[in-house]
């Protein structure tokens, strides 16, 4: 059902990328010219300069969340096409994500300041609760249609979509996504705190392009749950391509409304949370997708 | 009117300040912050965020090397003004917006670049006008080299110098804690005092207002701090109310109170004297007598040892020590 | 195939001299993240192979091993705040002749191997086969061995953790909550 569209379509990327962003600056400061005013605000100013950065390493950090993005949106299907639908999209995804790791920890070396090492040693201790969870919320939709090929995780929900008996693993993948992209309650390396925390030194195209990149994970997570939980295209009355893009603007809101609404929850109190209620959670939803599968439910 | 001075105005119409505050200037600040929620802007986090750097009230001498350290670090187009009394706030802010948009001035404003390396080391200071470097020369340019020391399990781990204050978001007014800490553990503190301008007296301004504004003026930093920004919004609208002369309400407490996460985050952070955060919290919101600055202030330095950078703003932002109740106070000023 | 040749040979050269490097450059980041890029070449070669699952796992594990190699590397490298070469303290010249001999042995091992030529084409679902080749009829033994693994680095960590049940629940293990540095998330 899902295709790899032709060459050209890759060039569609970067314009569907680029609307989600706006999309998503703009619901987060409630108004539509927010975006625009941002970026050219932000392409008109000098980019900070600190005592012995490491420049390369920083700005490696700095773009690698956006190019991660991109990444993660090459596999998501617009409808009943995606830009190359691997056969190991749903693990070639967990693959970007684990970009960010060394993405945010050199950012937050990089640029040789208290806050901003602070910031990036925060995001370790996070992501180190996240990324588990985040993985088995992956397996479980991966499980139930078989395949790891998106375009098979599908077709697997032509009857009934995995959101319905598969919450645990949406909530720990949304959980995940949060936790990438930094958001809501997972702000914790960028907190207010230590002054930004990773984001404390950039200004100018530094900063666009980093909070470009930060819209840009939460759009291509929330992208992402469509095909993998939310049955993809299907839908009556409108194209395919249609639902998907509104599904994915429903789950882009919601994520994005949670930002100053959820308190910042900090990595020592989150791990042990983390490790002794979701990952078993997590297990326990595979293992009931597993039963299902093998037909005992 | 040329494209560049176009694009200029649409981006810079509202000014994103960093607000330096100066001990004595509560009013000034509460001004500012109401101004800026009209305009519909929002406070930076950091200099590199920031446009303008909005000092309110009077600098005394510290504060104005800390902020001419900011000022020049500041990435331009950038402007600076000075709110010394609160009918001035909407003012300065329009003075803001108009040198922002003053494409000539900014042309004409040095650029920031990083300090050079060989210059001696009390020139040598740090990024963002937050910190200072462990007193010590070493081979990287001239920068001092962290000191080793044991921590907490015994290991020998590198030691910072962190100074957190005077200009730092959410922080009170007048406060330097001098940190050193291992990673982003404090493992010894040290509170400084800045110098009030000559001239600058008490009594506090939260003297005269309503006990609950007081209260929710650090619940809002607070709450900010805690990840809260829509909650910490709705405390200083209610707080501005209050300062107007309104009669306050009990819902904020009651909204806090039920959040339960907000409870597991906070319960156990920064213990003093048989309470936590969470129940000063509730104590900031509900209006209940605050402990004596300079009791607080004695004790700070006990409170935040030992705790990460994350409990320790909690913990000092639930303390919430109104620096402004030191000020020398007037002689014959009624009530005082 | 113009395209896979070229890729392999771009790949192999920066996945070697990407890990020479790592003990060359001034920085333990960069030496970290140099490595990093050397496993991320292995595996992209793999991805020629049509090894598409292992290709984007090598790379997924190595990047999220790297960075946490980092904190370690910067942390008990001996030099001051990762800012110069890595000191390597024993027996220097030893460590890096036999390394080459190393690489030289397998690279001449890999030339000499009489290779079987490929018959016929590689079938739709080259990991399912893979898995299917490696893991037939041993499935329970390799959930076990993986949960075995888990266990023994946990069981390393409570060992070599310097404060005990004891230390934190007290006496009769009935403190609540556990008398930690920093509070835990859930009490335990």
């Amino acid at each position: 059902m899902v295709e790899s569209g032709p060459v050209w379509s890759a060039f569609l990327l970067p314009v569907v990328l680029a609307f989600l962003v706006a999309y998503a600056s703009a619901v987060d400061s409630g108004s539509v010219l927010a975006p625009a005013r941002e970026a050219v605000r932000q392409v008109l100013r000098q980019t900070r300069a600190t005592v012995l950065p490491d420049t390369l390493l920083w700005r490696l950090g700095v773009g690698m969340p956006l190019v991660a993005a991109g990444l993660m949106l090459v596999v998501v299907p617009l409808g009943t096409w995606s830009v190359a639908d691997n056969p190991v999209g749903v693990v070639w995804f967990n693959a970007a994500d684990v970009l960010l790791w060394a993405a945010v920890w050199l950012a937050g070396w990089g640029a040789n300041t208290h806050y901003g090492l602070v910031g990036g040693y925060r995001f370790l201790a996070q992501a180190l609760a996240y990324e588990l969870p985040l993985m088995f919320g992956l397996a479980a939709p991966a499980l139930a249609s078989g395949s790891l090929r998106i375009g098979a995780v599908v077709a697997a929900q032509h009857g009934l979509w995995f959101v319905v008996w598969q919450p645990v693993a949406l909530l720990a993948y949304l959980f995940g996504v949060l936790g990438f992209s930094l958001w809501g309650p997972m702000s914790y390396p960028l907190g207010a705190d230590i002054a930004g925390g990773v984001a404390v030194e950039l200004a100018g195209p530094d900063r666009l392009v980093w909070q470009a990149g930060r819209y840009a994970l939460l759009a291509a997570g929330a992208a992402f749950a469509v095909p993998l939980f939310l049955g993809g295209g299907a839908g009556p009355l409108l194209p395919a391509w249609l639902w998907s893009l509104v599904k994915t603007l429903a789950v882009l809101t919601a994520l994005v409304w949670l930002r100053a609404r959820v308190p910042t929850l900090r990595a020592d109190r989150l791990a042990e949370l983390a490790w002794l209620v979701l990952v078993p959670l997590t297990l326990l939803q595979l293992l009931a997708v597993g039963l299902v599968e093998i037909g005992v439910i | 009117m040329g494209l560049t001075q176009r694009l200029v105005r649409f981006a810079f119409s509202c000014p994103r300040p960093l607000l330096a505050v100066a001990p004595g200037g509560t009013a000034c600040r509460l001004a500012v912050e109401r101004e800026l929620r009209a305009l519909g802007g929002r406070q930076a986090r950091n200099a590199a965020e920031a446009d303008t750097l909005l000092v309110c009230g009077s600098a005394g001498t510290e504060l104005s090397e800390a902020l001419d350290l900011i000022w020049s670090q500041l990435p331009v187009p950038k402007a600076r003004v000075a709110v010394t009394s609160p009918e001035h706030a909407h003012d300065a802010l329009a003075e803001a917006r108009a040198r922002l948009h003053d494409i000539h001035a900014q042309r004409g404003l040095p650029v920031d670049k990083p300090p050079d390396t060989a210059m001696s080391m009390d020139m040598n200071m740090d990024m963002s006008g937050m910190d200072m470097e462990a007193m010590m020369m070493g081979p990287f340019g001239g920068l001092p080299v962290a000191r080793r020391a044991a921590d907490r399990d015994g290991l020998m781990l590198d030691q910072w110098q962190l100074r957190l204050g005077p200009v730092l978001p959410d922080w009170p007014a007048g406060l330097v804690l001098s940190v050193t800490t291992q990673g982003d553990v404090i493992q010894q503190a040290e509170v400084e005092v800045l110098a009030a301008a000559p001239g600058v007296t008490g009594p506090s301004f939260w003297h005269g207002v309503h006990g609950s504004a007081a209260g929710l003026d650090g619940a809002a930093r607070l709450l900010s701090l805690a990840g809260l920004g829509s909650t910490a919004a709705r405390a200083r609208r209610l707080r501005d109310a209050i300062v107007d002369g309104q009669r306050p309400a009990g819902e904020m407490v009651r909204a806090v109170r039920g959040s339960r996460m907000l409870r597991w985050l906070l319960a156990g952070v920064g213990e003093y004297s048989g309470g936590d955060a969470w129940t000063r919290l509730l104590g900031l919101l509900d209006g209940a007598p605050r402990p004596d600055a300079g009791e607080v202030l004695a004790a700070l330095p006990e409170v935040v040892t030992g705790l990460d950078l994350a409990t320790a703003r909690l913990a000092v932002a639930s303390l919430d020590p109104d620096l402004d109740e030191l000020l020398p106070v007037r002689s014959g000023v009624a009530g005082g | 195939m113009v395209w896979e040749a070229i890729a392999f040979w771009v790949l192999g050269p920066v996945s070697v001299v990407s890990g020479y490097l790592v003990f060359r450059v001034n920085s333990m980041a960069r030496a970290t993240f140099l490595l990093a890029l050397s496993f991320v070449a292995v595996g992209a070669a793999l991805l020629l192979l049509r090894l598409d699952y292992l290709g984007i796992v090598v790379i997924l594990m190595m990047v999220m091993e790297m960075a946490v190699m980092a904190v370690f590397m910067i942390a008990l490298m001996m030099n001051p705040g990762g800012l110069t070469q890595m000191s390597m303290f024993h027996n220097k010249r030893v460590a890096a002749w036999l390394s080459v001999v190393m690489f030289v042995l397998l690279a001449a091992g890999i030339f000499v191997t009489p290779w079987p030529a490929r018959a016929g084409a590689p079938p739709a679902d080259v990991t399912a086969q893979l898995g299917t080749a490696i893991m037939q009829g041993k499935g329970f033994v390799m959930v076990v061995t993986g949960v075995l693994l888990f266990s023994t680095i946990v069981a390393a960590v409570v060992l070599a953790a310097p404060r005990g049940r004891y230390d934190r629940l007290g006496e009769r293990l009935d403190r609540k909550p556990p008398a930690d540095p920093m509070r835990g998330g859930i009490g335990r």
